[in-house]
């Protein structure tokens, strides 16, 4: 699979790097900003959530396809929210690539894990405050094949036809298999502990709450 | 009770694949003793070493050194054959002939060599010194086949046709123009000479030189056919598989019809007995009435597989840092594969030589790092040569060492990598067991996740790889012929080529020959352009990290145009195929 057609999409410039990263930042940044300030715990907690993961992903980076960052992202979304799990995966992606290697492929990255973030926000992978195993087995399974998908559109630089497409998809089954079963794995052994740690930060619907009061207090 | 039932036979289906994958340990090394090597550096050594009495007679090419060597028993060279002329990569096994007296006059001991400039010499055997040389009319890569000896005539093939020549003085009975040819070696038969093409063609060539050819339409045949007593046996090429085929003497019809893995190496028969390799496989096939198959084992062999004695072979395994295979057939007829640690690292195609000489097994084993071995089994009184004896040893103490010397083996031979992942795999699967009689669905989901996660990562390697040998196979990408460019010389035609695009230009090298993968065409041709290459080894196999210091984004290859998709060494090369190397 690696030497393969295409595996890095199009070069990008030193300057052009610059540029994507700033646009990661700032896509990170406006995900997280709202109109009151956020208590400085909360952005420890958010930092700390970001670092450890990035950590876990480039020290499991020898095991192909192994993505811990995924059922993580997944479940970020589900206890604090699409934006937060948005944000929490674009910087995920930026912080790991930087050790495992930065490039347009950074971009396809981000915007598939981040998108599993929404839909972890809207999947009720909660209930009663608990993870619903099933839901959530189903939701990680379906999560490893969407990023693997997305991510795979960044080898398409202009030279990589249809039928070329579809031959490096197929070849890459293998890796989709890994990649759900580490998914289910990490799911079931990690969900609920992970869930739990989440859980001490207010959830989306607390937060929208206490938003809402606070202005109507203001007015 | 069902339950309890049920957890039984489930375990035992899935330890099933873990009992079946276990290796046999092989005592091979406990009993034989290296004796002395040769580091010829920088060349190829792509066909059997040769046992001549006291002799071993050894064949190189490729960087500048196409030769054949002659060693004493102690290592020492005798004498040296060179052939500037040679193309490189000559891989016409070494024939040896008797002296004998026929029509056109006598012979002593001679040993024929056919060289990819299109000669054929026949040297002295015991002296080195040329007794005669002719030319065969031929295109590219000359003379790769196995020679054949009719009774005073050596039958040779080029790549173009076949000739007949006297042992006595080489003079040249008939030529005639068969299929273009590659490895076309020739064989004797009561009809007179069977060889094929590249094509897929049977020739066979009557005694007085008249030809017939019979489409096969099964792929490229790169051996001497084998007759058997069930019939005409050949191992053809095909682009991802091969194809085993008996064909009937009369009249050259299938009878039967085996598929089989990619890239096959040369078949050897002995006996009612023949061995085929392939780049997923070695079998043994019993051809009495027909041709059964009586066994299989997983091995990856591209070149010339040996008989090291009764029912037992041996073969190179073609990867890096592989070792070789010994196989046996024994008393239950279970056909098995025993690992052991040559002492050679690196690819392999050559198969190995082997010699009984006084109750002592000689062996001989050379690779493709141009690195001979030379081997003799233990246990026995053998005079070496004139001036060293081996001492002889009690049967007690023989026993002793031999016993120490297994057991000492038997740790070093122990993967622990791999042993450490099958103990893992094995507590996971006693857990499962254990939670699923608990009934505790938690656990139970929890253990066999993590079961199933650690298997497919052991097997992961060879399942992409087969896995896109069936993609490849099935779903061919759209080729962009890589066009022949005029500037290119002549005698690239037909040849193997390489191109590297770098930032200041391209630089290519052609008029390669006999790789049989990407890695190793890139190989040859980093050699002759003097380009320094960077690669590493993963799990998915070779990966080309630069070439010249340079990294970039990775580098990619193209074969004749098409993207490459999977690691260099497990994409197998044509004889004239092209493969781009840009980075990306």
């Amino acid at each position: 699979m690696f030497q393969a057609m295409g595996t890095h999409g199009p070069n990008l410039s030193p300057q052009a790097s610059l540029v994507l990263d700033l646009l990661l930042v700032a896509t990170a940044f406006l995900l997280l900003a709202r109109p009151v300030k956020r208590p400085l715990n909360e952005v420890l907690f958010m930092a700390t959530l970001v670092i450890g993961v990035s950590l876990i992903r480039v020290v499991m980076a020898p095991l192909p396809n192994v993505q811990p960052v995924t059922v993580a992202t997944l479940l970020v979304g589900a206890q604090l929210g699409a934006r937060r799990g948005a944000a929490f995966a674009v910087l995920v992606a930026m912080l790991s690539n930087a050790f495992l290697g930065d490039g347009w492929w950074t971009i396809f990255q981000a915007a598939a894990w981040a998108s599993i973030a929404v839909l972890g926000a809207n999947l009720r992978l909660l209930v009663d405050s608990k993870l619903h195993m099933g839901r959530a087995i189903a939701a990680s399974l379906f999560a490893a094949v969407w990023f693997d998908v997305l991510v795979s559109f960044s080898i398409l630089d202009g030279t990589i036809g249809v039928r070329e497409f579809m031959t490096y998809l197929v070849n890459g089954i293998p890796f989709d298999l890994l990649h759900m079963l580490g998914n289910l794995t990490f799911v079931v052994w990690a969900g609920a502990w992970f869930t739990g740690i989440l859980e001490q930060e207010p959830e989306a619907n607390d937060l929208e709450f206490t938003v809402v009061n606070t202005h109507a207090i203001d007015g | 009770m069902l339950r309890r039932t049920v957890a039984f036979l489930c375990l035992a289906i899935v330890a099933l694949p873990l009992v079946v994958a276990e290796e046999p340990h092989s005592d091979w090394n406990a009993a034989h003793e290296f004796v002395w090597e040769h580091d010829f550096g920088g060349t190829y050594i792509s066909t059997a070493p040769v046992f001549l009495d006291e002799r071993l007679l050894v064949r190189t090419s490729g960087g500048g050194q196409a030769a054949v060597s002659s060693f004493d028993f102690s290592g020492n060279l005798v004498w040296s054959h060179a052939n500037p002329n040679s193309n490189n990569h000559d891989m016409s096994p070494l024939k040896l002939v008797r002296q004998g007296q026929g029509a056109c006059g006598s012979w002593d001991e001679l040993v024929l060599v056919g060289w990819t400039d299109g000669t054929v010499d026949a040297l002295d055997a015991m002296t080195g010194s040329l007794v005669w040389s002719n030319y065969l009319n031929s295109s590219a890569w000359g003379v790769t086949g196995h020679i054949a000896i009719d009774g005073e005539f050596a039958v040779v093939s080029s790549s173009l046709g076949v000739g007949k020549y006297c042992l006595a003085d080489g003079e040249e009975q008939w030529w005639v123009p068969t299929g273009f040819g590659w490895r076309n070696g020739v064989s004797v038969h009561s009809f007179g000479y069977a060889l094929g093409d590249e094509a897929g063609n049977l020739w066979t060539v009557a005694r007085n030189g008249s030809t017939n050819s019979y489409q096969l339409d099964s792929g490229k045949i790169r051996h001497a056919p084998i007759m058997t007593e069930a019939g005409l046996f050949i191992h053809s090429q095909l682009p991802q598989s091969s194809t085993i085929l008996v064909l009937d003497p009369t009249n050259f019809e299938v009878i039967q019809n085996f598929t089989s893995g990619p890239s096959p190496a040369v078949p050897t028969a002995d006996g009612t007995m023949v061995l085929t390799g392939d780049s997923s496989a070695v079998q043994l096939f019993e051809c009495r009435q027909s041709c059964e198959l009586i066994g299989s084992v997983p091995f990856r062999t591209n070149g010339e597989l040996g008989s090291i004695g009764s029912a037992t072979y041996m073969a190179a395994m073609n990867a890096p840092n592989a070792e070789w295979g010994v196989f046996t057939l024994n008393q239950n007829r279970t056909f098995a594969v025993e690992s052991v640690d040559l002492g050679l690292y690196g690819y392999g195609t050559a198969g190995p030589g082997f010699m009984q000489q006084n109750s002592t097994n000689f062996l001989a084993v050379g690779n493709d790092g141009g690195v001979v071995r030379f081997f003799r089994s233990l246990g026995f009184n053998a005079e070496v040569d004139g001036d060293t004896e081996v001492s002889e040893v009690s049967e007690v103490t023989e026993v002793t060492e031999v016993a120490e010397i297994v057991e000492q083996a038997a740790i070093e031979s122990i993967d622990w990598r791999a042993q450490g992942f099958v103990f893992i795999l094995y507590v996971l699967l006693g857990s499962i067991g254990v939670q699923f009689l608990r009934g505790s669905t938690e656990w139970l989901l929890r253990t066999s996740s993590l079961f199933f996660l650690v298997l497919l990562l052991m097997v992961l390697p060879d399942l992409s790889a087969h896995w896109s040998e069936v993609v490849s196979e099935r779903l061919p990408s759209e080729s962009v012929d890589e066009e022949w460019n005029a500037s290119w010389p002549d005698e690239w035609l037909d040849t193997q080529i390489v191109i590297f695009e770098f930032e200041d230009g391209h630089r290519a090298v052609g008029g390669l020959q006999g790789s049989e993968n990407v890695y190793q065409l890139t190989q040859a041709a980093c050699r002759s352009l003097g380009i320094d290459y960077g690669f590493e080894e993963t799990g998915l196999g070779i990966y080309i990290e630069s070439f010249d210091g340079l990294e970039a984004n990775g580098w990619e290859y193209a074969i004749d145009g098409s993207p490459g998709v999977r690691s260099v060494d497990s994409t197998a090369v044509e004889a004239a195929s092209i493969v781009r190397w840009s980075p990306a």
